[in-house]
């Protein structure tokens, strides 16, 4: 058994003694392989296969660019053999300018590298999911029943759970929609006519929810009639697909909505127009941003009023009513302008303000509201006012997200597991969130997540797929039952059990995404995460700190999202920063515990430096925000017994934000240099 | 429980009927009220159009006082004095660096405050901490009169310092309910009267009163009510100027809440200074 | 920036009013006003100080927190306006009448910590706080509170008289 350790030399881009390296690091059970452009040359790949190693570490580029090409490289010369990856390029050749302080800290990192790597047992998983086929959706709305036609067609049987007794949601009930000039119902009608082995349950209600990715257990609540059916599904996914509301706005009391009943909302008037309803009223008035673009109700824009509300204003104008519209903004998004176009065109009035006073005498309405165009306060009398009324996330949203353990955002919508990559998941596996129930969105939008996620699912649930790492692992023997991973684990991939010994944690394997926020807080090493297990980083940080021979180090914990990256990109633009950053990756921040930050200080580390992805934008969605408490924490402590607090320091940065990182690494490298030299052992 | 009051000046002044009133009719009802020693002006709108700074320390130092002196609950008639009074002490209760600023200040006269009092209106407590059960439980001779009931602005607004809806309040309605009257439901109950600027700009105030007053009238109302001395001294002193300035027909006797509210408890109208409102000939009960 | 003296003092930012005129259509005296509250907070966004300070908008403004209670920003047109007339009123660009109004409700406060109605009013006559036709209006008001007996001669004064005027003190400097 014997680790092949391949240096790459970049076409003289990374530039060290490797003969002193290759003397530094060779021994009984270490090989040294120094080759040049390995991500072309398929020579030394056949080479390793000959030499017959077990583990590898490869010194080259970063993974971002190669780690891919290097796997396949060892597939090709059927080489099944775990390795790890060492920054040389852009953390190393491309951002220090000092040679003999460049060569330290490589020969710190490979040597750190390898000390972790002869304990490691990772073998490479690849998991299949053997699931049924049926996939769970709830709400029937149009995101819903589109979501359940493309899963048919990938050949699911899909069912579909509606809380009212009408299907159809918002669009259902409007007379026509934007742009497929077609009513809501017609469109509808589409979409179900090909639905052949989906299932429709209306009137029913999720109850609760077990279970982890390819084998959920749902129990639904149907009633009807004063009746009461329970029925139960194992389902592999769930679609979360509940949609908006229309906000009643009774609390706006001055615009008398629900007191006089000439004051309705939009899509009340739209039920009217859909029904072919004889509207009496032939002057009228519709209000937009009733609600919405309020701090006092909905901060946010609901974005399908404005083209709503035009439609229903251009039916209207079309019978000859005469018709105001008052606003602040008109937001036809993209295309939407020819509605406004063909409104303007029509006649409609268009009133910049706000109505903000409404009173009423024989069914006639007198408005006031202010011109802001014209800044004069104009009285309009009107025999119908609409009102567009915010789109709200339902109230049942709140059970919903108990009864399935996902989280919602401030407004009650549900929140994406990450706005930029993962739009359509949330934060348990398996459990997919589309169309309006993360916020108001158009038809198309809603379309397009349905198409998306029919394809997630299928691509998740049928093919077999490499796990990146090994999910972690709780030794039962071990585990005390204090659920603090349980608490902490922010894919809510731990469950407690009840055990002859006591209550123990247990790993849902499927829905581990590895983050290791279990292991760094795990009280008594239970829980553990093969290739950062707590021995493993332990080692891997004392040789890090201990063969880096220079004046200053700092050990730099980077998340290999956007820390990772951010790092990658200063090297891509070559700027220069100190050698004395010793880079120690982690999955996430999750990962890095009290003990790691202490154990490298204690191993002659001058400071530390946590580095993470944004706020609010870590891919495990809590690692940067247990990391900031984390450094909070130690901080206090470093105070507590006489050391500066200002060693430890954390940054959150994305990669396009690349200079900020440099600034900061440039600073803090300037604050530990002011500092004295930290005794160890103090 | 201690009960502190905040008369404030205008009910020291020329609405000293209202005082009179309040304290009569809450003696009726078994509560009594302690002054704070030594008050000051709380300010009214003209001190913060002055200087906003020096408007804060005016009331604080009223609210140190009743802190000091172990007033819990302050009762504050005058809703002009209740707006400054129930404002600074939200704002002292949840701002952290206001608070500091205003002890700051408040330190150069010996004084502190720590937020420990609650400001009230006499309306806001008879019916959310007294109750409304028990006022009427204890009414003699019902009013049996349709009464509207004028809030005014400053207590039901801004959005910090009020107990209900700015739109449409009920409280003194439900008051008037309790005391056999019959509320009268009109659109200018918390429409503004101009009392900051019937000084000013009497022009333009008369014109508000006007419509308040026509409102009221059109509605059916036999009485008008009010919980504020501004507003009262606008619709019941100035009426006879709006009517002869707009020359309609709008006359209306106007009283305090606690007018009404004594004159159901059995309480003479000389007790509660009933005659010193200047359209106390009006008042056919 | 006039705007960030107001957002200073009022604790209010003009800027973040996106000018939808649910203000300027609640204010019950709009129709007095050189410009709505709107209208004016936009004069301050774009920076046209001198129109500001110089509208009779601040001065009419009956401080009735309609606004306020209605603003989709959460934001108090009623604070700004305060804001607005401390600092006009350090530049002394004020109508006489408020003048007269201001100065002695002020000298109240300062001189007996309280404001006695009554003597108020009449120095207010005296300043020049009202117009003759006001005066001459008002006359018989004046004469039946005599008769009622609402008018009150005697004079009340606060002992911490000096407190208050150490605070005024303290403050006054505070807007420049």
């Amino acid at each position: 058994m014997s680790i092949g350790v391949i240096i790459c030399r970049c076409n003289g881009v990374i530039d060290l003694d490797f003969d002193k390296l290759r003397d530094e690091i060779s021994d009984n059970d270490v090989k040294v392989f120094v080759r040049n452009a390995i991500c072309i040359d398929k020579e030394p790949w056949s080479e390793l296969k000959k030499n017959n190693i077990s583990k590898l570490v490869i010194a080259a580029c970063s993974p971002q660019f190669h780690e891919r090409t290097f796997r396949n490289m060892l597939k090709n010369v059927t080489l099944s053999v775990p390795f790890s990856i060492v920054n040389l390029k852009e953390h190393v050749a491309f951002v220090h300018r000092d040679k003999k302080l460049s060569y330290e800290k490589s020969k710190a990192m490979i040597k750190a590298t390898i000390e972790k790597m002869k304990n490691i047992k990772e073998e490479t998983i690849v998991e299949e999911i053997k699931p049924n086929k049926n996939v769970l959706i709830i709400g029937a709305g149009v995101s819903g029943l589109k979501v359940a036609e493309c899963l048919e067609r990938l050949g699911f049987e899909p069912i579909i759970i509606e809380k009212n007794e009408r299907i159809g949601g918002i669009i259902e009930r409007l007379p026509k929609i934007y742009p497929y000039n077609v009513s809501g119902k017609e469109f509808l009608n589409n979409i179900i006519k090909n639905l052949r082995k989906t299932k429709i349950i209306t009137n029913a209600e999720v109850s609760s929810v077990l279970g982890k990715f390819g084998n959920y257990s749902v129990t639904v609540i149907r009633r009807e009639n004063n009746t009461i059916e329970i029925m139960n599904f194992r389902v592999p996914c769930i679609i979360i697909a509940t949609g908006i509301e229309e906000w009643k706005p009774f609390d706006i009391t001055y615009l008398k909505y629900g007191r006089v009943p000439n004051v309705i909302t939009q899509l009340e008037l739209s039920e009217k127009l859909m029904r072919n309803e004889d509207i009496k009223a032939n002057r009228i008035f519709m209000q937009l941003c009733v609600g919405s673009r309020d701090e006092k109700f909905y901060n946010y824009c609901s974005k399908m009023c404005c083209i709503y509300t035009l439609e229903n204003a251009i039916e209207l104008r079309k019978r000859g009513k005469e018709v105001f519209i008052g606003y602040m903004d008109i937001r036809t998004i993209w295309k939407a302008e020819e509605l406004f176009n063909e409104a303007r065109k029509l006649g409609i009035k268009f009133i910049r303000g706000k109505v903000a006073n409404v009173t009423e005498k024989n069914g006639v309405l007198k408005l006031s509201v202010e011109n802001t165009l014209e800044n004069v306060v104009e009285d309009i009398e009107v025999d119908l006012l609409v009102l567009s009324s915010a789109l709200k996330a339902p109230d049942t949203n709140k059970d919903l997200s108990q009864i399935l353990d996902v989280e919602l955002d401030e407004h009650n919508f549900f929140k994406k597991l990450y706005y930029k990559l993962r739009e359509i998941e949330t934060r348990k596996r398996g459990i997919y969130v589309i169309g309006s129930s993360t916020g108001p969105k158009s038809i198309e939008d809603c379309i397009i997540e349905a198409k998306a996620t029919a394809k997630k699912i299928a691509t998740e649930v049928f093919l077999p797929r490499l796990r990146p790492r090994a999910p972690s692992v709780i030794d039962e023997k071990l585990c005390i039952g204090c659920q603090i991973c349980y608490k902490v684990c922010p894919h809510r991939a731990i469950e407690m059990i009840i055990t002859g010994d006591g209550e123990k944690a247990r790993v849902l394997v499927e829905n581990c995404k590895s983050c290791g926020a279990c292991v760094a807080n795990c009280p008594t090493g239970a829980a553990q995460l093969e290739g950062y297990t707590t021995e493993q980083m332990l080692q891997y940080i004392e040789t890090l700190i201990k063969e880096a021979k220079m004046d200053k180090k700092i050990a730099t914990f980077v998340c290999y999202e956007c820390g990772y990256a951010a790092l990658d990109m200063i090297g891509i633009k070559r700027l220069k920063y100190s050698e004395s950053y010793l880079i120690i990756p982690v999955p996430c921040l999750a990962r890095v515990g009290m003990l790691d930050i202490f154990k490298a200080l204690s191993s002659g580390a001058d400071g530390v430096l946590l580095i993470g992805c944004l706020e609010n934008g870590c891919h495990y969605l809590k690692g940067n925000e247990y990391a900031t408490y984390l450094v909070g924490i130690c901080k206090d402590i470093l105070d507590a017994i006489g050391v500066e607090k200002e060693r430890i320091d954390i940054i959150k940065v994305t990669n396009a934000d690349y200079y900020k990182l440099y600034e900061k690494l440039v600073e803090f490298h300037k604050k530990i240099i002011s500092l004295p030299k930290l005794e160890v052992g103090k | 429980m201690k009960l502190g009051l905040y008369p404030g000046c205008s009910l020291e002044g020329l609405e000293n009927s209202y005082l009179v009133s309040l304290v009569k009719s809450f003696e009726a009802l078994g509560i009594n009220l302690e002054e704070i020693k030594d008050w000051n002006c709380c300010g009214a709108t003209a001190i913060p159009s002055i200087n906003v700074e020096f408007s804060y320390l005016l009331v604080a130092r009223n609210l140190a006082l009743a802190e000091n002196s172990g007033l819990n609950i302050v009762i504050t008639p005058c809703s002009e004095c209740y707006n400054r009074l129930a404002y600074v002490n939200y704002k002292i209760k949840n701002d952290e660096a206001f608070k500091n600023r205003i002890n700051n200040y408040l330190k150069e006269i010996g004084l502190r405050y720590d937020g420990n009092v609650e400001v009230k209106h006499p309306v806001d407590f008879l019916v959310k901490s007294f109750g409304i059960d028990k006022i009427k439980q204890k009414v003699k001779k019902p009013i049996n009169k349709r009464v509207a009931s004028y809030y005014g602005c400053l207590f039901v607004r801004p959005r910090e310092i009020s107990i209900e809806s700015a739109e449409n309040p009920r409280t003194m309605d439900q008051i008037v309910e309790a005391i056999g009257g019959k509320p009268v439901n009109y659109g200018f109950k918390t429409k503004c009267c101009g009392a900051s600027i019937i000084i000013t700009r009497s022009d333009a105030a008369l014109k508000l009163i006007r419509n308040i007053l026509k409102s009221c009238k059109d509605n059916g109302a036999e009485l008008i009510v009010t919980s504020c001395p501004l507003c009262h001294s606008n619709l019941d002193m100035q009426q006879e100027i709006v009517v002869k300035t707009f020359n309609e027909d709008i006359k209306i006797p106007v009283l305090y809440f606690t007018q009404l509210l004594g004159l159901s408890l059995g309480l003479n109208e000389k007790d509660l200074a009933l005659d010193k409102n200047l359209t106390y000939e009006m008042i056919k009960l | 920036m006039l705007a960030s003296q107001v957002q200073k003092i009022s604790g209010e930012n003009p800027l973040a009013c996106y000018q939808c005129g649910n203000c300027t259509g609640s204010c019950p005296m709009e129709f007095v006003m050189d410009y709505g509250p709107r209208r004016l907070i936009h004069l301050l966004q774009i920076g046209y100080d001198d129109e500001v300070l110089k509208s009779n908008t601040i001065w009419i403004c009956a401080s009735c927190y309609n606004c306020t209670y209605r603003c989709p920003r959460k934001i108090s047109f009623t604070r700004m306006a305060f804001a607005l007339k401390n600092i006009a009123m350090k530049k002394n660009i004020i109508p006489k009448k408020c003048k007269a109004f201001y100065e002695t409700f002020l000298k109240h406060v300062l001189n007996y910590g309280r404001l006695n109605e009554s003597l108020f009013i009449n120095e207010l006559v005296l300043k020049g706080g009202k117009d003759f036709s006001e005066i001459v209006r008002d006359i018989n008001l004046g004469i039946k509170l005599w008769r009622k007996g609402k008018l009150k001669m005697k004079i009340s004064k606060i002992d911490g008289v000096k407190d208050i005027v150490k605070l005024y003190n303290l403050t006054k400097d505070v807007i420049k």
